[in-house]
């Protein structure tokens, strides 16, 4: 198995040290939206989960 | 008289991030460990973060000058095993005639399997924490809210929110809160998970988009702009507000407490587990500990042999008595200095 396989199959467990800073960042983004633009959670959330979607792809570079 | 012949000492290297009370309690314990072992001495080698020891770690294993033992996290062990560098656990455990199957048993299977990569268990738990509320039982007393117990559901918290959040002094303006968020990814994967949802699937595509996910954060944004019961902070200002009185209810580890003690804290305060909705599950945090590859079989040995002694129930007991950190036996629940320090400090029941 991949390492970044085994970092990010560990999230659902534990999570992992080095994906935190990255999910923090996304979700604060999400909040940010959220306060400053009113976007609702829904859209929040999705963009949240394609910003990590890509810092994972970059990842596994 | 004949002299007494002491054993060459082998000597093992031990890297870590702890400081400050925990630090402290770590160099008792290793102390204590090396008092007792006469052929083996650990000696330890604090480093001022987790990120500064991540770097050193890498830039050791680069110079091929690895410490015997480091305190680690998932993530870099993902990294370790690729490199190669580390020593597999099983292999030493399994040549150890004085660690059993039923030792292994004892650990908390949740520990067992995040220490276990490809079916090779390459770190074990070390430092374990989860997170907890605290809260300010004066606060919840004057509000009319019974100081003793604290909101299970996700729905009752929102109401002891809105109880808890006041303006006391007749200004127009809110002084006292229900609580205060900190985003972060911890916060928000157990609020995930306790709504039914994970953060990938089973081919590592994230899913934290799911209605679950929605659902979680749609929990955190009604109490901050619907029922203005609760205001996002950075840093240490939540845990800093909640000492100040200013908050009534503060969600961070278990830890966070050996931290609080450092100051005194001026009104009755209680512990408990976090409210859960559909399910009350959470992820675990704290690091795990690993042995690297030295190519001396004794210095991997004694390595081990540390780990085995720091993680015995007598020991984990203590670590988690003194730091909070959660034990990593079963069987230390059990022992008497776990059961002796709940039954002093019976607020303690709800995080160990």
């Amino acid at each position: 198995m991949s390492s970044w396989k085994l970092l990010f199959m560990s999230l659902n467990r534990q999570h992992g040290f080095k994906a935190r800073p990255a999910l923090k960042g996304f979700l604060e983004e999400a909040m940010d939206g959220i306060e400053r633009s009113r976007i609702s959670p829904r859209e929040a959330v999705d963009r949240a989960a394609k910003k990590f979607a890509e810092y994972i792809e970059a990842e596994k570079k | 008289m004949e002299k007494r012949q002491h054993p060459e000492k082998t000597k093992v290297t031990f890297w870590h991030g702890l400081s400050g009370p925990l630090g402290d309690t770590l160099n008792e314990m290793i102390a204590e460990f090396n008092k007792t072992h006469d052929d083996i001495e650990v000696v330890t080698i604090p480093i001022s973060s987790y990120t500064a020891l991540s770097q050193k770690l890498m830039a050791s294993i680069q110079a091929k000058k690895q410490p015997d033992i480091a305190q680690v996290f998932e993530s870099w062990t993902a990294k370790y095993i690729e490199a190669g560098v580390l020593c597999a656990l099983d292999s030493l455990f399994n040549e150890d005639p004085n660690f059993t199957v039923e030792d292994l048993e004892d650990i908390y299977p949740v520990f067992r399997e995040s220490n276990t990569f490809d079916g090779t268990m390459y770190s074990f738990p070390f430092n374990k924490s989860v997170r907890a509320y605290f809260y300010n039982k004066d606060e919840f007393y004057r509000n009319g809210l019974d100081p003793n117990y604290f909101p299970t559901t996700w729905d009752e918290f929102r109401h002891y929110n809105r109880i808890l959040t006041r303006d006391t002094n007749g200004d127009g303006k809110i002084d006292r809160w229900g609580t205060n968020l900190n985003i972060n990814e911890w916060q928000f994967i157990n609020l995930l998970h306790q709504a039914g949802g994970r953060i990938i699937d089973d081919n590592g595509n994230p899913i934290l988009n799911s209605d679950a996910g929605v659902e979680a954060l749609q929990f955190l944004v009604d109490m901050l702009y619907k029922d203005k019961s609760a205001y996002l902070v950075r840093g240490y200002e939540g845990q800093n507000d909640f000492m100040a009185g200013i908050v009534a209810m503060y969600e961070g580890s278990s830890v966070s407490i050996t931290h609080m003690r450092q100051e005194p804290i001026n009104f009755n305060i209680g512990f408990a587990p976090l409210p859960t909705h559909k399910t009350n599950q959470s992820a675990v945090s704290g690091a795990n500990i690993v042995v690297f590859k030295s190519g001396d079989r004794k210095r991997e040995r004694a390595a081990w042999e540390f780990i085995k002694w720091f993680t015995a129930a007598e020991q984990t007991a203590y670590w988690s008595v003194k730091t909070n950190y959660m034990p990593v036996r079963r069987s230390a629940m059990q022992s008497d200095v776990i059961q002796n320090f709940l039954a002093k400090y019976p607020i303690y029941q709800g995080i160990l």
